[in-house]
């Protein structure tokens, strides 16, 4: 309604009683209630309502002071007030609902005691509450009345305006709870996305200090947090791992505290849970939260933030986010360092290939051109490297000198003994006029001085004359070669001694024998013999006799090689137990 | 292409930075070394112009975060401006721009930083 129209309307009424005060009265506390609800609608904010209620009021009841309290937030406060020299105190209030039955204007005294002893402190007199339906949204509070208690049509006038003021506020009052409610499911969308996000992150780091990144960067976005830190533990101390926002912390390292405070839970750190070194650096570098990156297994470390820039707190709900997001940093962790691991392996792997290729390069590529005997050889690794070799040394006089060994062990340890003793073996065989047991005396001693105590090298160490058909030997403590002459007979080159490596000079005789034609010999290493089949059982050395006797006659030394070979891995399903090395030597 | 290009330029004695692009998780190492060197220079008095950012995710905040102390600890000013309606809605869905200061226009922001300091209020809830 229009104020020109307001106006026509009470000169129309007036004019039908002129001389009824009762009446014009009446016709005037209509037109401030017309005012009020439109000047109400029309209000810009929270302030012009409280405004204009207020003033209405006042100007229908004059009073010296009077005051609007107004719920935000849970708690009261004062949203508008007029006449007051001093500050309104609210601490010793406590007002709710059920402290306030009556709906109308109210007399202080008629109030509870804590209500009263308030009103009373700060000159008040009449308090009119504004209801929203069954919600208290207001207080008006009246004091110093400049015309005595109100008359009762004043009081129900003014109980209209507070109706009027209580539907309005309140629906303020939901508006404003929509809105925090909204935006606070914008941040929870804004984190949701920041979660999918950092997942994705996470998955990209590839070193702890990536991993850090994410986190504290993220972390502090969402937050408003300008200071953070991570301290972890290395060897047995604690020490910052990762800083942002911080002053003066190169390398600062901090005493180990007990181990209870891995168990800490999301929170500010507390006083029993740490000691008194982390918490003075937590201090002086005004750090109040504290986050364990800890995953299901493995606890890495700890997580501090520093305050929030807009003096809000972490809630509990926040302290779940930041847990769940320092938990996926634990993940990322153990991913990164498996990724290394992975890296190291692959290494590990690229540099054993290449001691196998070196391995491989130091035995003979050809084997020497030994008039009426054929060779054959083989050595499988039962690893990447192994610790048995072989070697075929041409000496004076046609001579060749035949050496097959095993180290004790299998792999890296193993091949670089074998590497020494091939070595050692090759410059002591290649001097004039040494007897194999010079050789291996000398090389024994060798071994001795540059090996460790447990280390030995089992060895058959042969020099075979073509032109005499003599093979001249020394068996070290190795499988004793297996000799079989067509006419059945078999013999075991067993003379000889102690493995080599073990003892300085011990004791070592060889022996000679002589080749007849047609003669096998069989030279290799337990790799072969010791093969097992599922029921566990060995392929054994009776066996390996009884191939050469009965299989191998007529065969060529490869062809007797690769025979046995085929045999052996049958039986063990292709399974290998050790290095393994076979030299096959047949007399045409 | 790069998601992300920096340009900047010294203005009175103010470091306006020009992100173009995407401020992501690839990006934000570019984001933050941009920054943290024109702090290293001593140049506390910074205005990023949002025009030509299309997106900023809360680890581009984070960075943000990082160095505010300082230079506020150097009365300096982070001021922002010319934000699209999205990197706006970022910003203020988390409440930032109560934190920091933004401004329509480079022109607003360049005459605010004429202007002495203020302390910065944050918001009054």
């Amino acid at each position: 309604m229009r104020s020109d129209h307001i106006a026509q309307l009470i000169e129309q009424i007036q004019g039908l009683c002129p001389k009824d005060q009762q009446l014009s009265r009446r016709v005037s506390e209509l037109v401030c209630l017309t005012e009020l609800i439109t000047a109400l609608h029309g209000a810009a904010g929270h302030r012009e309502i409280l405004d204009n209620v207020l003033l209405t009021i006042l100007g229908q009841y004059p009073c010296r002071r009077g005051l609007i309290l107004v719920k935000g937030n849970q708690k009261w406060r004062v949203g508008i007030r007029k006449g007051f020299k001093q500050s309104v105190r609210l601490s010793s209030l406590s007002l709710n609902e059920n402290d306030y039955a009556s709906r109308r204007l109210t007399c202080a005294t008629e109030l509870s005691p804590g209500l009263q002893k308030w009103a009373k402190s700060h000159d008040l007199q009449w308090l009119l509450p504004l209801w929203n339906g069954r919600q208290l949204v207001g207080l008006v509070a009246l004091g110093g009345a400049m015309l005595g208690d109100p008359s009762g049509q004043t009081s129900s006038l003014l109980t209209m305006i507070a109706d009027f003021a209580g539907v309005i506020l309140g629906d303020q009052l939901a508006k404003r709870n929509l809105e925090i409610l909204n935006r606070k499911l914008q941040q929870q969308m804004f984190q949701l996305r920041s979660l999918y996000e950092l997942a994705g992150s996470f998955a990209r780091c590839y070193e702890e200090r990536d991993v850090f990144e994410v986190l504290a960067k993220n972390l502090m976005g969402l937050f408003f947090i300008s200071r953070c830190a991570v301290l972890m533990e290395f060897g047995n101390r604690y020490q910052v791992a990762y800083a942002k926002g911080l002053k003066s912390l190169q390398g600062r390292e901090i005493e180990l505290p007990s181990l209870k405070e891995q168990a800490c839970q999301p929170g500010p750190p507390k006083r029993e849970t740490f000691c008194p070194q982390v918490l003075n650096f937590l201090e002086e570098q005004k750090l109040l939260y504290v986050f364990p990156i800890a995953g299901e297994n493995f606890f890495h470390g700890w997580l501090f933030l520093g305050p929030r820039l807009n003096g809000q707190t972490l809630t509990d709900e926040d302290f779940e986010f930041l847990g769940s997001i320092a938990t996926q940093a634990a993940t990322a962790l153990e991913t990164v360092a498996m990724h290394k691991e992975m890296l190291e392996k692959k290494r590990m792997e690229r540099e054993l290939q290449l001691a196998r290729e070196i391995q491989q390069q130091l035995l003979p590529k050809t084997i020497p051109q030994m008039p009426g005997y054929e060779m054959a050889v083989e050595m499988r690794p039962y690893q990447q490297v192994g610790g048995d070799f072989y070697d075929v040394i041409p000496l004076s006089d046609n001579r060749i000198a035949l050496v097959l060994a095993d180290v004790s062990g299998k792999s890296l340890p193993a091949s670089m003994i074998m590497t020494t003793t091939q070595s050692c073996l090759r410059a002591i065989a290649g001097l004039l006029e040494i007897s194999p047991v010079q050789a291996i005396q000398r090389l024994n001693q060798q071994l001795v001085l540059s090996t460790q105590n447990n280390r030995y090298v089992t060895l058959f160490f042969g020099i075979l004359d073509p032109a005499h058909h003599q093979l001249t030997y020394i068996n070290a403590g190795h499988n004793r070669p297996i000799l079989v002459e067509p006419n059945g007979s078999v013999r075991l080159l067993d003379k000889g001694g102690m493995v080599v490596g073990l003892f300085p000079n011990p004791p070592y005789e060889c022996e000679t024998v002589t080749l007849s034609e047609g003669t096998q010999l069989l030279i290799y290493t337990d790799g072969l013999s010791e093969i097992v089949d599922d029921r566990n059982e060995e392929f054994s050395d009776e066996r390996l006799e009884q191939i050469l006797l009965h299989e191998t006659q007529n065969l060529s030394a490869q062809e007797t090689k690769d025979h046995i070979l085929n045999q052996v891995m049958e039986f063990g399903k292709g399974k290998m137990i050790d290095d393994l090395t076979i030299m096959v030597l047949k007399r045409k | 292409m790069s998601e992300l290009q920096i340009h900047c330029h010294d203005k009175d004695s103010t470091r306006v930075f020009y992100p173009q692009g995407f401020i992501n998780a690839h990006t934000v190492h570019d984001f933050e070394s941009s920054i943290q060197s024109a702090i290293e220079q001593g140049h506390f008095q910074i205005l990023i112009n949002c025009q030509s950012l299309s997106y900023i995710n809360s680890s581009g905040l984070g960075v943000l975060m990082g160095v505010i102390e300082e230079i506020q600890e150097n009365s300096g000013f982070l001021f922002l401006c010319n934000m699209n309606e999205t990197v706006f809605h970022i910003f203020d869905t988390l409440g930032f721009t109560h934190l920091f200061q933004v401004f329509a226009s480079e022109e607003e922001a360049l005459s605010a930083s004429r202007q002495p300091q203020n302390d910065e209020e944050p918001g009054d809830d």
